[in-house]
Formats: structure tokens, sequence, C-alpha cells
């Protein structure tokens, strides 16, 4: 069973053929008992679609939203500096060159990281050991002064 | 136990106040937020990205929504604003996972990877939900998209970059394959 109508019963069944169309397919079903079945096998797919049960949300994953809020531009520069806050989420999990060295004030120069997301120039905190200060990393079109003004260095 | 869609359906008038207060960082008015729509957006993850990454994508949905919140204002329903959220998020998460867009009209070898009882009409023992996730990911995100989520094919193809005309189609032959996993 394969006519033009058998391809167009989603539309029929969701309302989106012409009056014209419509007719045609009324009419077609009215002679086809093995189009009155699909229609209605189709019919209950659109049901069961309405009613798939949800699953609960894992504990764990509102662990990694707050790990992950935490460690994303903080409100500051969002006011301060909203050109960088609109900037998209950096990939995750970036990895950094050994041979990275902070600047005097503490800030690493954006092209000097392996991964970096182009077009992603905000400054990012860089986990330190303890005792350290924290690294931050400097995009390119923002000077040491103007980082450290919105995101002051601070130590851990 | 899962939890009827009806009974997560989410009209909280708190959320303006905890949208206003989490824009000036409050990190609790946020997880509240997050506990009120969590399970709409997990549940939409699992649809389309799979059980394996719904977890992660749930993760990147709520993430974005903090950094992107400040751009919210206040036009339409919170819901609204985080669902689209979400919706963009996982279709860009299928290219980070290796699932590109596949084929939004393919042909019988679509409804082949969805085997039925030989012998038997249409109601077989495979679960539906199981059987979507074998759909392949075009015509699962359009049937998901559609007939789950209520979006029209003109919004879907202008989220997926298909014509409409791909997306009735689409649809359509996941309807038909999977009506063959519908239960008795």
């Amino acid at each position: 069973m394969t006519t033009e109508w058998t391809d167009r019963l989603s539309e029929y069944l969701d309302g989106t053929l012409t009056p014209e169309e419509r007719r045609a397919c009324e009419s077609w079903l009215q002679s086809s008992a093995d189009g009155r079945v699909l229609l209605d096998e189709l019919r209950r797919v659109v049901a069961r679609a309405k009613t798939l049960p949800d699953a609960a949300v894992p504990e764990s994953v509102w662990q990694g939203v707050a790990a992950g809020i935490r460690s994303s531009v903080p409100r500051s520069v969002a006011r301060e500096a909203p050109e960088l806050a609109r900037q998209p989420l950096p990939a995750p999990r970036r990895r950094l060159l050994e041979r990275e060295q902070p600047d005097a004030d503490g800030w690493i120069d954006e092209p000097a990281r392996l991964d970096h997301q182009q077009g992603d120039e905000r400054p990012r905190e860089r986990t330190a050991q303890p005792g350290h200060p924290v690294r931050f990393h400097r995009p390119p079109s923002l000077d040491s002064a103007r980082c450290s003004a919105i995101y002051p260095p601070r130590c851990v | 136990m899962p939890v009827t869609k009806d009974a997560q359906v989410v009209v909280n008038q708190d959320d303006s106040a905890d949208v206003l207060l989490a824009k000036g960082g409050d990190e609790r008015a946020f997880e509240r937020l997050y506990r009120r729509h969590s399970p709409r957006v997990f549940n939409l993850a699992r649809r389309m990205l799979g059980e394996d990454h719904a977890v992660d994508g749930t993760q990147t949905v709520f993430i974005r929504c903090w950094t992107k919140l400040e751009t919210f204002r206040g036009e339409s329903q919170f819901s609204t604003w985080l669902h689209r959220l979400a919706v963009n998020v996982f279709l860009g998460e299928r290219g980070t996972l290796g699932t590109q867009r596949q084929r939004f009209t393919d042909d019988d070898a679509a409804l082949e990877v969805l085997p039925g009882k030989k012998g038997s009409s249409v109601e077989f023992s495979l679960d539906f939900e199981a059987a979507m996730q074998k759909l392949p990911t075009g015509m699962r995100t359009v049937f998901v998209l559609y007939d789950v989520e209520g979006f029209s094919h003109e919004e879907i193809g202008q989220q997926l970059g298909i014509a409409t005309g791909s997306s009735k189609a689409a649809l359509h032959r996941a309807r038909m394959a999977l009506r063959k996993h519908l239960e008795r």
C-alpha cells in the first residue's frame, strides 16, 4: 500500500493540507481500509509522544552546574565589561601550555593557549597552587591594566 | 519513578523574582530556577542527545543560562527563553558529540534500524523510547521537536537549516518507523 496519500497522512493528521488536498485525502481514506488503519497508527504514535514519561534529574547534574557557574565570568566582569560577558563560553577542560609564563601582573597571553576558542576574549582564572597568585588569561584586546581593573588578581 | 509531563508544567510566578536575583549573582536564586526547570531540560536532552549525553547537555544549558541571563529581558516567560536556549545548545552539541546532521528525509534504510517482530502487526515489545533513540539523528530531532515539544515545521526548519518540506517528510518517516513499536 503506497500511494501519494500514504506519504502525506501525517500532513492530513496535522491539518497542514490545503482544503482541496484534504478533501482528496478523505476521499481516498473512504475507499482504503489500509489507509484508515495506517492513519489510526499514526494518531497513536502522536498521542504516545505527548505522554512520554519523564525521568528524574540526577543530583549530580546540579553539582556540575554549580561548579561551572562558579568558574564562569564573575558578575562584576559582566557589569563592568559587558562586551566580554557576551563572549561565548570557552570549551571545557582547556589545557594550558607548560611554557606559559605570566607577565608582571599575573596575566597570561591568550594566544599562548593550545586550545583557545576563537572569539572568547574574557579574562579567565587559572587554578593556582595554594600560596601562589591566581593566574589569569589576558585576551589580546585588553592590556594588563584593564584586565586588572575589572578582574583584580588575588591569592588563594 | 517516572513523572508525567503534565506534572512538570512549570508556571511559576517566582521565576521573575529569582531571575532578577540570579542576574545579580545570587546562586541560590539560580538554583531555585534550576530546580524548577531542570526536569524539562534534562528530558529534552535525553531525547535529543541520548541518555549518555543528557547530564552533560543539561549542565551546559544551565551554565550557558547563567552567563547569558543578562540578555533575558523578560519579554517572554523565562521557561520559554530557557527552552529555546536548550534546543539551540543541543543542536550545537550534536556536532560536538560527533552526531552531525544526518539524513532528514531518508529512504527505507532508516526504517530498517527499527526492526519489528516478524509476522505481527504493530504491537511489539521494543520500548517506544528505545525505538526513538534508534532513529537517525535528523528524524529523531524533528520528531522530538514537533511531536514532543510542539515546535512548528517553520521553527524546526529555521533551527535545523532545512526546508519546511524536509521537516514534514522527516516527521512522517519517523512516525512511520515508530508505529511498529506502539504498545498494545
